[in-house]
């Protein structure tokens, strides 16, 4: 990795994965990852990785909780 | 009362994702629940005060995430002040590239990610503090934006970079604990 520009895109692939920067940096950082083989191996990483923490940390709601939840607010909050 | 009657089934259809948010930041299903009754509670009461130009999912986020950290926040038995700064970008990467068992295709990466379990990460959240663990489930499971982060968290959207950044950073080396514990990725150089 050529050093400067390198850590630069690293540092910015949150933001960029998390669509929160300008288009000028989106391209940018695009732009190096098309020419740099190693950001853009680490970059599919980080990626991959924030998919799997999202889907490893999905929980499901049972529907039982909101049909108590319902009964809940019908007994303790009067319209 | 139809405004009333409107307000209560849109806010309503927020339920389970509200409880699968209060579920990962309490880490107990009854404690959840009571988080989601208060947070039902609150807003309900407080629906005066709900302006029509505010995002009601970020309005309910912001009752429940204050509910919880006003709540649970004083159990906790991590500590708030913990400093990350030392850890570097890309540390699970590259700790994974040095790995011994560093291959040399993107496969290699593949393969590193599909050994991460759900378990690893449950528990490498788990261990960050407040500050960090709950900017972290707001983006990389709610999907928040930065800006919906900090209105719910009430905080600078400075904070909430920074917060995420090393929430992020140290979330990777725990990982990376747990992976090389079970020695799916050998031991750490």
């Amino acid at each position: 990795m050529k050093k400067d520009i390198c850590a630069d895109a690293v540092e910015k692939f949150y933001p960029y994965l998390d669509r929160e920067m300008g288009r000028f940096d989106q391209m940018k950082i695009r732009w190096h990852l098309r020419k740099c083989e190693p950001c853009a191996g680490a970059f599919l990483f980080q990626s991959g990785l924030s998919v799997v923490v999202s889907q490893s940390l999905s929980e499901d709601c049972p529907q039982k909780v909101v049909e108590r939840l319902r009964s809940f607010m019908k007994e303790n909050h009067k319209t | 009362m139809a405004d009333q009657e409107n307000f209560e089934r849109d806010t309503m259809e927020f339920a389970p994702q509200l409880y699968s948010a209060a579920l990962r930041m309490t880490r107990n299903p009854a404690d959840a629940e009571d988080i989601l009754r208060e947070t039902f509670l609150k807003a309900y009461r407080s629906h005066h005060t709900f302006q029509e130009e505010t995002n009601l999912k970020t309005w309910l986020y912001r009752i429940l995430t204050d509910n919880y950290i006003n709540q649970y926040h004083q159990k906790a038995r991590h500590p708030d002040e913990v400093d990350f700064d030392d850890l570097e970008d890309l540390y699970l990467y590259r700790r994974i590239c040095s790995s011994e068992t560093r291959e040399s295709s993107r496969s290699g990466e593949e393969k590193a990610l599909a050994s991460i379990v759900d378990e690893d990460v449950k528990r490498s959240v788990d261990e960050l503090p407040d500050n960090f663990r709950v900017p972290v489930l707001l983006a990389d499971v709610e999907g928040f934006s930065y800006k919906e982060i900090a209105d719910i968290m009430d905080v600078p959207i400075g904070t909430v970079v920074s917060r995420l950044h090393r929430g992020r950073k140290a979330l990777e080396k725990a990982l990376w604990g747990y992976a090389s514990e079970r020695g799916l990725r050998g031991s750490e150089e």
